[in-house]
Parts: C-alpha cells; structure tokens; sequence
C-alpha cells in the first residue's frame, strides 16, 4: 500500500504539488492521472526522497522511503523520462543496480527476459529506440521483485501490441498482490487497466475512487450550440447546471456542454428566457470527456 | 556500503573511458619519459662527464606523477560527474536513499582504482625512461632501490590525487569542469604561484608555497620533480625547506578531505532530477 500525505512541492512562486493526499491498496492497478505539468512526476520524485517536499509525507506498506532496507526490494520506481548511461550495455546497466537489489547476474537476465529485452542485453542503451528504453526502466523496478511498483508513464513509447503486452503484465503483478501505481496524461491509455483512479490537476486531487464509480457518477451530458454563449452560461450558474466544457476549453466556439439536466428542460428554459437555440444534442459520454472536464476546470494546462 | 562499492565498481568498467583514459595516460607517459631519458642519454654522451646531467634519472621516471596527475583526478572525479551528466543518480539514489553511503562508496572504490592507475602511469615512466636511457647508453639506475622508492611513493600519491578527484567532482559536478580546472590550475595556475611565491622575499610565503598541492604531491613522490628542484634551489637561499614524505602525503589527503566535505555538503541536500 502506498500512502500520500499532504505532499507538497514548491518552485518558486509555481506550486507543483499542492497539500495531495491520496492511497493506493495492494492487489489493485491504480492510475495516477493528470495532463502534463499536474505534478505526477514530482510526486514521485518527493514519495522517493528524490526531490525534498516543502511539506508532507509518503509512506510504502507504512514506512517511509528512507526506512526501508534495500528499497528496491520493496519499491520499484520507473521515472519519466527513463534515465540511462549511453554507453553502457542494458545488462551493464541492470548489473550496476544488481548489488543493491541484492540479486544475481541471472535475475538481471531473467528480468531482461521479461521485459523482452533478451536479444539486446550486451547492446549500448544509447541506440536504443524509446520503447526499449521503456521496457528497460521497467525491468529497472522489476530488478528487486518489489511488492510495490510506481510507473511514470510506461505506456508512452510503446506500440499497440506493446501497450497490451504491459497491460497484463500490469494485471498480472496486481493479482500477485501487489500495489500497482501507474501514471498517465490519458485516461484513455490507462482505462483497460486501472482498478482505481486517482486524477490530479495543478497538483491537487480532483477524484480519487474508482473506475466505475467515475463512470457512474458522470450522468447524462447534452450539448448545446447558441450564438449568445454568456446568456446560457448565466442562465446555467443561476439554475445549478453543470458546465462540462466551456467555449474557451472547446474546438468549437459557441458550444456548451452541460450536465445534471435533461434534454427538454434545456430547450425549454431557453426558449423561456430567449437565448437562440443552434442545435441541441444528447452527448455520448466518455470516460475521457469526464477526464477533461475534472482537470480543465481547474483551468487547463499551465 | 559493500554493494554500494561493488555497484560503483560495475559502474566504472562498464563505459569505455577506463580504459581510454588508462590508454591515453600510458601513452602520454611513454612518450615523455622516454623523450626526457633519450634527451639526457644523447647529451651526456655527447659531452661525457658533465655533472649537471647526472641525477636526472628520479625526475624522469616520476615525470608522471609531477606532470600528469590530471589523469587521476579524471577517474576520481568521473564516478561523480558522470552520474550526474547522464542523471543515473536517480537510480542510484533510489537503490540508497542514503546519500553519504553512496559517496562514500564513490570515495572508496576510487582508493583501488587510483592504486592502478598509479601502477599502470608509473610502470610506464619506468619502462619509458629505462628504454630512452639503454638506448642512449646511459645507466638507468632501476637496479637503485631508491628508484623503487620513488616508484612506490609515485603510485601512492595518484591513489591520493583520485580522492582529490571525487571531492572535486562533488565539488564542480561538471565533467569537462573538472577536467578544464584541473588542467588549468595544475598546469597554469599553481606552477606560476609555486615559484612566484617561493621566490618572494617573504618567509611565510616561502612556506605557504610548500603546502600547494602541487608542491605536496612532489614532496609525497619523493622530492623528484623538476619543479621541486627549481624551488629547493630556490627556497635554500630563504631556508625553508621543502614537506617530507609523510607531510606532503597529509597535505594533499587534506585538500581531498576538505573538498570532498564541501563538496558533499554543497551537493547533497540537492534535489536530483
Ligand atoms: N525542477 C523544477 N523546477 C521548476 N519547475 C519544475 C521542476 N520540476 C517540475 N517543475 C514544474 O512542476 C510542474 C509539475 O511537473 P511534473 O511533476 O513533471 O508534471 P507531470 O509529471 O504531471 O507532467 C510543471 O509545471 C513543471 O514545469
Ligand atoms: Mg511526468
């Protein structure tokens, strides 16, 4: 289990992380998301004692970082971007951590195996594509055989059979029993993975629960198309509608997406209070849509 | 702190520059002892018997450690500055949290690495310097112990400036940094200070210039560069004479000490990204 307390991370006048508390349980895959620059990687770097907080704590199965004996046999942390000596082998590289897992030369090949990377071992990390860099950070965290695994966007880089080859690894690594923490800037990328869901923007926790309950909570959304877009948007303030997207975060300028109200109320009270009506539709409701919606009303990306 | 060494040992053999840098050194060391010892061994036997061209079999077989400790400092600091370069200090740091281990291993796998290196240089001034000298048909004075003495010292003494190393790797984390001071200020910087301050007419300089690391690199190799030989004819007119030995050998552990405690203590709270 991986705890997150109150974690936060100041640079200069830009709050990175903002007081985040958040768990992941053991035996789930929890995806850890936010757009790019939420704060996801700082998090780990803190959680790690990579990077020093300005305030809070993690804790691994209780125990802070520091207080674990050979972390990496209870912690496996794969950074993006993957970090690597150009001139030194995928197995060298494996071999320099190898001590301080406390494992074999044959462990570091066998995690190689794993991560497909058999074929490379003695070839140098620098021409590697960024795939392989991937899988190579990945059989980095793997080296110790952790009960705890924190992956910073390992899908990135990946191809599509890549990308599924990970998902059940992912899977399988939870059903052992482990805690599972992966991170993304798309939920969709993670969907047919994640248990839970833990989604941050400007480094605060917007929703932590799980997949379904996002799903369920989400509710009918219709969209609306009118030439007089401040006259709806009053309009919904005043009568407690949910404004899922505005123009500004939307590719198309005089649409509103709103939520926790039907259909013919709309059109009804429109028609009511004489704001144009340009087109009114139910809206399929995806996952990723939510997504969007809970970290651009915090105000998009910085 | 044992699998923290062995990790930095894999880490140092494992990227060519080992043995680039051993190649270079050993190459470098050749060529200038051998040059020196042809130089002497040609001149002498043009005019035979000329006093002022004896002894000079000392300052060239320790030509490597008086002119080339750069080469040590190199390997010192690049377990450091290397880390940091290619940022696998994060997975370092990840593996051992506790990061005055991790330096410490640095500091101390450095010990057996400068031990080599400082055998290989020194090997290399020996068969360098006694080939210039057969060839030339002078006495090559390897059958002197004193020659094996210095040889000893000469190899103790880049073991030490491969500790001066790691403090400045910590110290600058830069590698071409390192390498650009440490040409600059063994090359440029300290011969100029040396000599300046040990010609000035003031005892205390005189003294000070002793305690340069340069000059107590010289005193630990035994007293047998030719800028010691300069600076003793010097500094006998003020009559300070120059560090033994053991003094000299406790001045440059000094300057690695202290650089090494700034260094640590400028780099370590840092955050690593
Ligand atoms: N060392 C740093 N100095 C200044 N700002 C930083 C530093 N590291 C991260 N940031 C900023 O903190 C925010 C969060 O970054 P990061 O944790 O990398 O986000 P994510 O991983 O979610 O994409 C970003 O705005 C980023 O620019
Ligand atoms: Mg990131």
């Amino acid at each position: 289990m991986i705890t997150i307390e109150h974690m936060t991370k100041r640079y200069g006048s830009l709050t990175a992380v903002d007081d985040l508390s958040f768990t992941a349980q053991s035996g789930r895959v929890t995806g850890f998301l936010g757009p790019n620059g939420a704060g996801k990687t700082t998090t780990l770097r803190m959680a790690t004692g990579l990077i020093r907080p300005n305030a809070g704590q993690a804790s691994f199965n209780g125990k802070h970082y520091l207080a674990l004996d050979k972390p990496m046999r209870h912690v496996g942390l794969a950074l993006e971007p993957a970090v690597f000596h150009p001139g030194r082998s995928a197995l060298n590289h494996l071999l320099m951590l190898a001590p301080y897992a406390g494992v074999s030369r044959e462990r570091c090949l066998e995690v190689l195996g794993l991560v497909g990377l058999s074929d490379v071992a003695d070839k140098r990390v620098g021409k590697f594509s960024l795939g392989m860099r991937g899988r190579l950070n990945l059989a980095g965290a793997l080296l110790g055989d952790p009960s705890i695994l924190l992956l910073d966007e390992p899908v990135n880089g990946l191809d599509p059979e890549g990308i599924r080859w990970i998902r059940e690894l992912l899977r399988t690594l939870a059903n052992q029993g482990r805690t599972v923490l992966i991170s993304s800037h798309l939920l969709s990328e993670v969907q047919q993975t994640v248990d839970d869901l833990v989604i941050i923007a400007h480094g605060r926790t917007v929703y932590q629960g799980t997949l379904e309950q996002l799903e369920a909570t989400s509710g009918e959304q219709v969209g609306v198309v009118t030439s007089d877009v401040a006259g709806l948007t009053a309009l919904a303030r005043q009568l407690g509608w949910q404004i899922v997207a505005s123009p500004g975060a939307s590719e198309h300028p005089g649409q509103l997406v709103l939520a926790g109200v039907t259909i013919n109320q709309i059109a009804a009270t429109m028609t009511q209070a004489g704001i144009p009506i340009g087109g009114i539709a139910p809206m399929s409701n995806n996952l990723e849509s939510i997504f969007l919606s809970l970290t651009e009303g915090q105000g998009g990306m910085r | 702190m044992i699998a923290a060494i062995t990790s930095e040992f894999r880490k140092f053999f494992s990227t060519r520059l080992w043995w680039v840098l051993t190649l270079c050194m050993v190459g470098y060391f050749l060529l200038m002892s051998g040059g020196m010892a042809a130089t002497v061994g040609g001149l002498s036997s043009m005019s035979p018997g000329d006093s002022s061209l004896e002894g000079f079999e000392s300052v060239v077989y320790g030509i490597g450690v008086a002119s080339g400790y750069v080469f040590p400092v190199i390997v010192g600091a690049i377990g450091v500055t290397a880390e940091y370069r290619h940022h696998t200090i994060v997975p370092t740091f990840l593996a051992q949290p506790r990061r005055l281990v991790v330096m410490g291993a640095k500091a101390i796998a450095a010990l057996p690495m400068g031990l080599a290196i400082g055998v290989a240089g020194t090997a290399a001034c020996l068969i360098g310097g006694g080939l210039g000298f057969a060839i030339t048909g002078v006495p090559t004075g390897l059958d002197q112990a004193s020659t094996w003495r210095n040889a000893g010292l000469s190899v103790l003494a880049f073991t030490v400036w491969t500790l001066v190393g790691v403090g400045l790797g910590l110290l600058i984390i830069s590698q071409v940094g390192v390498i650009v001071f440490a040409l600059a200020f063994t090359q440029l910087v300290e011969p100029i200070l040396r000599l300046g301050m040990s010609m000035m007419s003031s005892p205390v300089l005189n003294q000070l210039a002793q305690y340069l690391p340069g000059a107590a690199s010289d005193s630990l190799a035994g007293g047998t560069s030719l800028y010691q030989m300069i600076t003793v004819s010097a500094t006998t007119v003020s009559g300070v004479p120059p560090l033994g030995v053991w003094q000299g050998g406790l001045v440059l552990l000094g300057y690695a000490v202290v650089l090494g405690v700034i260094g640590y203590l400028v780099r370590i709270r840092r955050d690593v990204a």
